[in-house]
């Protein structure tokens, strides 16, 4: 395979988590956008990696993935503390703060 | 790579360079141990355990400073460690006690909040202090892997304070928000630096580098390959996620909603140690061959556009807000402006050879009056922490005199009142700004002073007048609605300390300034 069918894939991965988080309204949907997103970039380190041949990306991977794992397991815990107090996870329900 | 080479690499792996690092972060699992082990009486040594190490930290921190500007090299060496992932010198002497310093005020302000919620305590001090050491780590980084890690060690470090009162819809509301947008600027941020990594890597490209995320390799590829699209929008990426830090203005989405909705000690460290972390990290890419300093040329204007946009549309903002948590976030945004104009004179590098100096004063200045109002704010406040409004200071001089004093000497030098220390510090990037010529941004920072004085003295008034149309009687009966619960010992003590700091580095800012040979 060609370099530029990983830039493909990991382009279109991108796209579809950003418009993900923009256009969902499913907070849970919207974690897994942001995760899209991370996954989308570590496949574009690894691909990277193998064509320069160089390990520094696939380090970088390891790095990337804990971040992603630390930030959803914040994520998940708010989300589960918004659930129990409002029944529900859509944005339009987290509207409480105007000036 | 043969045992030789990786010997070599483990032999700068000195550990104890990051002494301030290690002793925040090991601190922060202390107190977790200490919580589970103190029985539940002497559950308050838990934080006083933490204040204490913060604050022997921060007088290490001042001596090592003494040491570092004395000029005794062997007992400050300069270089970098760890095969190159950190390095030691130039302004990080300055910028971690600054981090500590503002770490010790929050946690103050956080004990004062505490009182009024019924919260776990340690995790949050924990927090914090994992959140202190990444900012320090972040200006010493020399390599975007460190650099990475620590940034989002902050990002996430700040999701859990943000939503840290479970109780609170607000809260949690602020920490969602938060967490999707900075998950998204994660995201622009790894982007970019795959761009870099694998365009850098690439030997085929003059300038490329096995290593190409070290901060001097970047610096050699960037500079032969300037005007690469792909290189463009890399270093596009990467700053947009410094920007999201410092709130800047396409990314300051986020900042009216987390800073209303956090609780008021996190608001304060966002205010002040996140906009730090993101100018010093900003100055740390574009320092003399920085990684990012042959890009300097092909930013300026894109940051100019972003500072002007800034300075406008943070004070505008501003002035529609009467909760002050909101409106002080919005501020914290032309302030950011502010900040940003003296990075874009450090970016172009003609002459103003005192530039960095005029930032840190800036942003020693924007603590002592940050830490004072969101001091007074935390007093005053009830328990219901969100909600803080102009019109609940009407009054206040009448029953409590000293704290509407305070309370005008910090809003006053966030204004950029003369003889109040604000002051000499907008009068040095001012200065800055004209030396090297930047006019526009200039008089665009001058207007935002001028409306920025207008939504600060809004509340100033608040404060010192009562409503006139009422009646003796009636006023009597509204003041006695009032009441403003006196502070303790303690935090009268502070804020008078704080509140005396910035009236005598108005008068004599030569103090601090000849030790920055500012002028």
């Amino acid at each position: 395979m060609l370099m530029s069918h990983y830039l493909v894939v990991a382009g279109i991965l991108f796209s579809i988590g950003m418009f993900g988080v923009l256009l969902r309204r499913n907070t849970l949907v919207m974690l897994m956008c942001l995760e899209l997103m991370l996954n989308a970039v570590n496949l574009l380190f690894v691909a990277f990696s193998r064509y320069n041949l160089n390990l520094d990306g696939n380090l970088f991977v390891f790095f990337a993935i804990t971040v992603a794992a630390a930030e959803v397991a914040v994520g998940l815990a708010i989300v589960v503390a918004l659930f129990k107090r409002k029944d529900t996870v859509q944005v339009d329900a987290f509207t409480e703060m105007k000036n | 790579m043969d045992i030789e080479t990786l010997q070599n690499i483990a032999s700068t792996n000195e550990w104890l360079r990051l002494w301030p690092e290690m002793t925040l972060a090991v601190s922060a699992l202390v107190l977790l141990l200490l919580d589970v082990l103190i029985p539940a009486r002497l559950n308050q040594w838990v934080v006083r355990t933490g204040v204490i190490i913060n604050v022997g930290l921060l007088g290490c921190l001042l001596a090592d400073l003494w040491v570092h500007l004395a000029g005794d090299s062997s007992l400050y060496p300069v270089g970098t460690y760890f095969g190159g992932l950190i390095q030691i010198g130039g302004d990080a002497a300055w910028y971690r006690p600054f981090f500590v310093l503002a770490n010790l005020m929050m946690f103050w302000i956080a004990g004062i909040y505490f009182r009024k919620q019924q919260l776990v305590r340690t995790e949050f001090y924990a927090v914090a202090n994992i959140v202190t050491a990444a900012m320090m780590l972040l200006t010493l980084s020399n390599h975007f892997v460190t650099f990475f890690v620590a940034l989002e060690t902050i990002t996430i470090g700040f999701y859990v304070l943000v939503a840290y009162s479970r109780r609170s819809n607000f809260s949690l509301e602020a920490g969602i928000k938060y967490l999707i947008i900075g998950g998204t600027s994660t995201a622009i941020l790894m982007l970019g630096l795959a761009l870099l990594y694998g365009i850098g890597g690439n030997l085929q490209l003059e300038g490329a580098s096995g290593d190409p995320l070290l901060f001097s390799n970047a610096a050699t590829f960037l500079e032969a390959n300037a005007d690469n699209i792909i290189t463009k929008f890399a270093v596009l990426a990467i700053l947009a996620s410094l920007a999201f830090k410092i709130g800047l203005v396409p990314f300051q989405i986020w900042i009216p909603d987390v800073y209303q909705g956090a609780p008021t000690p996190t608001t304060s460290l966002l205010a002040v140690s996140s906009k730090a972390a993101g100018v010093a990290a900003l100055l740390l890419l574009f320092k003399e061959n920085g990684a990012f300093s042959p890009m300097g040329e092909f930013v300026v204007p894109i940051l100019s556009i972003v500072t002007i946009a800034s300075l406008i549309y943070g004070n505008i903002t501003a002035v529609g807000y009467t909760n002050l948590k909101r409106m002080l976030g919005m501020s914290g945004v032309s302030h950011a402006g502010f900040l940003m104009i003296a990075a874009l004179i450090y970016i172009r590098g003609d002459g103003v050879f005192w530039i960095s100096g005029a930032i840190l004063f800036y942003l020693f200045i924007y603590l002592l009056g940050s830490f004072v109002t969101f001091g007074i704010m935390s007093v005053i406040s009830g328990d219901e922490d969100e909600d803080q409004d102009m019109y609940d200071y009407t009054g206040l001089y009448q029953t409590r005199p000293f704290q509407a004093g305070v309370l005008a000497i910090g809003v006053g030098s966030l204004a950029g009142i003369p003889p109040l220390s604000g002051f000499i510090a907008k009068l040095g990037l001012f200065m800055a700004a004209f030396q090297s010529e930047m006019y526009l941004l200039l008089g665009t920072a001058v207007v935002s002073v001028v409306i920025s004085i207008y939504y600060y003295f809004k509340w100033i008034r608040e404060a010192f007048h009562q409503d006139t149309a009422l009646g003796d009687e009636e006023l009597d009966n509204a003041n006695s609605k009032k009441i403003f619960a006196a502070p303790k010992w303690v935090d009268a003590t502070l804020l008078a300390a704080l509140g005396l700091s910035i009236i005598w580095l108005g008068f004599f800012p030569s103090n601090l300034i000849s030790s920055w040979s500012l002028f």
